[in-house]
């Protein structure tokens, strides 16, 4: 059985930061963590090849690059596509992250990776490829890979893999029907008494994490507020100067709108989450500087800030919304801004 | 007074009845774009079982009145995700067609005793 | 109160001529019992037959599952305010034919589910496999109204448990379980340290076949209400419900309520199990505010330190098992719910309709679109043809070899929210 790996320019030996502008390119040998991987799963399969590709070549030409890869795992023959570990390396984390899903969800190959819990690839890649939970430093590698060997193992062989937190992977978020060996009523009956007892018990169904931000207190006087414009609606000048994604945002733009009484005709949409026709011919429908120019001239706002903050929301993980939030929140707030008005599509 | 939101054929002639021409899920949306300019729910917009999600008929009552309470667009909105995912791959049984608007007919009736109890159910 | 269940552990059943139980074989006199529902002139025809544990046997569509008992000591045989005289229940001596069970069929809608297979992989995954079913397949005259229809089909299979409950009578029980707890006085001047725990049963009560009844009272006409566990335990509440085939609460759940049941084993021990309310699941949004507001005002007035509330069904009643969490543990009373859930086919879905942060501690008792698969039966009772309605109309999901895939929707206490059964979900 073969096993194709992934890694990034600098555990692929080829360099550090210089060298992260790297095209993907095949070896046909195990290469950095492949070669631990090969050992830790002896003779039972064989690492035939490793992608090796920069981060910033994959985080700024990911479509592209994609397609480069996907050719490089589906022309080698691979029963089970291995990448990273990414520990906490953003980039790095991305990279693995999309390109296991890909490879599992278009090729139909099993994929696998690693990272730590706070990387931002996490969410990109856990409810398609097993992602390995590992520390966030490559220190942990020796923990890291023999987990990745094992889970790597069961794939291959089509065995089913046990709960992640026996085999150390990141839930899918897949709810699967099984029996206990105690009927619903005792396993109530004795969470209770956990309960009452005030012992650690574990739920069975999960909530989800309600993050409720707490509204700020309302504007005294509007008309002597300053309000800014921010959008996740994929607003951009023409041309796409910072080149925004279309989806899964890795950053935001700020753009100087200063005199403007509108954005039509010098902004459009890059948003890859719905029609744009609308949106194009008019980019106020999404961003509505129109109005709030008029509600300045009306006197009803004090002034609109001249610059205008813009990032396409669609897929983009909520680690890096909350990131993206912060720092533009933090700059608002510096320049002594009053209110934000907030749209998304 | 209420506005009785239906596709059920039976029920046409009731008070306050608007029909809505198409599935079970035209009457959620139906129910939902009352709701999103400030009218209430009465009763709850999904069934009370798995199996019964796979009716071809729905009757939802909502007030004529208008509220600010956000309970009502929250309620609407999660029932149309829910009622997606309950029939996304199985579809509504429309051979017993029949037998759901009767059965339809009867909780409506039940619904609206219930509702009628209250004062505010005029 | 003090109640006695007897229990006749019975090993095969059998037709006869006379209905008894000799030797823990119970013979029944299928034509005698065929003469006794037809004393209702409204039933028109009936079929008994016998379905053992491991027979490649499916019964299919259920009604009611019923178990059979008599009242030996005390007052109020059969099922009061509804088959029979009231009497005030949970008091006195039961015998019990454990270990068999009155099945009824019958399809009042031609929607209905509720399937039972008695072998292989079906069988896994319902209590009543495990049960010696005597399964009565009951045709009304033609003509009733769906409510008379209903009525009468739900009290055929109650008269049928009373039937041959009966040949328990004079039969000296293998088993004698005690259910006895005082008033609250008394228990409360017995374990002064002990937490009180009460036990929120919700039923659906939302028109026909949706239903619930408390010694014959429909649950849609009443406010939430407590009842001593022992009255559950004694054919006080009885199942109206025939469309949630997985997650309904039959007639026999009730009489066995899995919840009571292990809630008792700890009374005295580690709790003081002060009570049961039973509270209603309405259609309006004003019904189901007061009955949240209701049953949690009865907690807090009972001095409740924590609940387990189980719920029936599963979409609108979400709201309520998730309101009733909410104001329970608003007030500082610990809560364990008992749902089951629907996450797709995938898995990947939000389980619930309704959601709170309240809700901490739940037990889930499945997914209710987890699909099986069912092998063909060699020998169906009831209605065929409903095993298309069940199948539910996707691209293959009856094979050529007539086996099948389901949801377990449709699966007669597949997903028992009174945790009556073992199923559970893990996150993968």
């Amino acid at each position: 059985m073969k096993i194709v790996y992934y890694v990034n320019q600098f555990f692929g030996q080829i360099g550090g930061e210089e060298k992260a502008g790297t095209p993907p390119q095949y070896v046909d040998k195990a290469v950095g963590p492949a070669g631990g991987f090969q050992t830790l799963i002896k003779d039972e399969a064989q690492v035939v090849g490793t992608i090796i590709c920069g981060d910033n070549y994959f985080n700024e030409h990911k479509e592209v690059a994609l397609k480069e890869i996907l050719a490089m795992v589906k022309d080698s023959g691979a029963d089970l596509f291995v990448a990273g570990p990414a520990f906490n390396a953003g980039r790095y984390g991305m990279a693995c992250a999309q390109v296991s899903a890909a490879v599992q969800k278009e090729l139909e190959i099993p994929a696998l990776t690693g990272m730590y819990e706070e990387n931002p690839g996490l969410e990109e890649a856990r409810s398609e490829a097993y992602v390995i939970k590992t520390g966030d430093s490559a220190g942990t590698m020796r923990k890291a890979l023999p987990l990745m060997a094992a889970l790597g193992l069961k794939l291959l062989k089509k065995v089913a893999p046990g709960l992640p937190s026996e085999d150390g992977y990141f839930a899918q978020g897949r709810r699967v029907t099984v029996f206990s060996d105690k009927r619903g009523s005792v396993r109530a009956v004795e969470m209770l008494l956990k309960r009452l007892a005030e012992e650690p018990f574990v739920t069975e169904l999960p909530m989800p994490v309600f993050d409720n931000v707490p509204p700020a207190q309302a504007i005294a006087d509007l008309s002597k507020a300053t309000i800014a414009l921010v959008t996740s609606g994929g607003i951009v000048p023409l041309g796409n100067p910072d080149r925004i994604q279309s989806a899964s945002a890795q950053k935001w733009g700020k753009y100087d709108i200063s005199g403007k009484k509108a954005l039509k005709g010098d902004f459009y949409t890059i948003h890859g989450g719905y029609d744009p026709v609308y949106a194009n011919a008019y980019a106020d429908r999404v961003a509505p500087l129109d109005v709030l120019y008029e509600l300045k001239e009306e006197g009803i706002i004090g002034d609109v800030y001249p610059y205008f903050y813009t990032t396409t929301g669609t897929g983009t993980s909520v680690a890096s919304s909350v990131a993206f939030g912060k720092e533009i929140g933090k700059e608002l707030k510096e320049a002594g801004v009053s209110g934000v008005l907030l749209t998304s599509t | 007074m209420h506005i009785l939101l239906t596709n059920n054929s039976r029920l046409a002639e009731e008070a306050g009845a608007k029909m809505v021409s198409g599935s079970f899920r035209d009457v959620l949306l139906a129910a939902r774009d009352y709701v999103y300019v400030g009218h209430a729910l009465i009763t709850h917009p999904l069934f009370a079982s798995a199996g019964m999600m796979f009716s071809p008929i729905r009757s939802i009552l909502i007030s004529e009145e208008k509220t600010k309470d956000s309970i009502h667009a929250e309620m609407i909105a999660n029932a149309i995700s829910d009622y997606d995912k309950m029939i996304s791959l199985r579809g509504t049984d429309e051979k017993n067609r029949k037998d759901y608007e009767r059965i339809d007919e009867e909780l409506y009736r039940v619904a609206l005793e219930e509702h009628q109890r209250f004062n505010l159910g005029g | 109160m003090k109640l006695e269940h007897g229990h006749i552990y019975i090993k095969d059943i059998v037709l006869g001529d006379k209905t008894q139980v000799e030797g823990g074989v119970l013979t029944v006199d299928a034509q005698a019992l065929i003469a006794h529902l037809k004393e209702d002139n409204k039933v028109k025809n009936v079929k008994v037959d016998l379905a053992r544990p491991g027979e490649e046997i499916r019964i299919i569509p259920v009604k009611d599952v019923i178990e059979p008992r008599v009242k030996v000591i005390g007052e109020g045989n059969g099922f009061p305010g509804v088959t029979s005289k009231i009497a005030q229940m949970g008091e006195g001596k039961v015998h019990i034919l454990s270990g068999v069970a009155i099945v009824t069929i019958g399809d009042i809608v031609g929607f209905q589910e509720g399937v039972i297979d008695m072998w292989g992989e079906g069988a896994k995954w319902t209590p009543f496999s495990k049960t010696l079913n005597i399964v009565v397949d009951i045709e009304p005259v033609e003509g009733l109204d769906p409510h008379v229809h209903e009525r009468t089909v739900r009290f055929a299979g109650l008269r049928a448990a009373e039937f041959i409950g009966f040949a328990g009578k004079d039969v000296e029980p293998d088993e004698v379980l005690v259910y006895e707890i005082g008033t609250q006085v008394e228990e409360t001047a017995k374990y002064p340290d002990l937490p009180r725990v009460a036990y929120v049963e919700m039923l659906i009560s939302q028109g026909l076949l949706h239903d619930g009844y408390i010694y014959g009272v429909n649950s849609q006409q009443i406010l939430p209400t407590l009842l001593h566990p022992n009255e559950e335990l004694d054919n006080a509440v009885i199942s109206g419900n025939c469309v949630a085939a997985c997650d309904k609460i039959t007639t026999y759940q009730h009489q066995n309520n899995a919840v009571i049941l292990d809630l008792y084993k700890e009374h005295g021990k580690t709790i003081n199990f002060i009570g049961v309310i039973l509270t209603p699941e309405l259609t309006t949004l004003e019904g189901k505010f007061r009955t949240c507001d209701y049953t949690a005002k009865l907690c807090v007035n009972l001095g409740a330190d924590a609940v387990i509330i189980s719920e029936e069904g599963y979409g609108n009643p979400d709201s309520d098992l998730v309101m009733i969490c909410k104001r329970c543990e608003q007030k500082g009373i610990k809560t364990v719910l008992i749902t089951d859930e629907c996450s797709g086919w995938d898995g990947m879905s939000q389980p619930l309709t309704d959601m709170a942060e309240e809700a901490v501690a739940v037990i889930s008792t499945g997914n209710v679109s987890h699909v099986v698969e069912l092998t063909a039966a060699k020998k169906v009772l009831g209605v065929a043809e409903a095993i298309y309605t069940l199948a539910g109309g996707w691209e293959g999901c009856i094979a050529e070899d007539g086996s099948m895939k389901c949801e377990l929707n449709a699966v007669i206490g597949s997903t028992s929210e009174i945790g009556y059964h073992n199923c559970t979900v893990e996150l993968y």
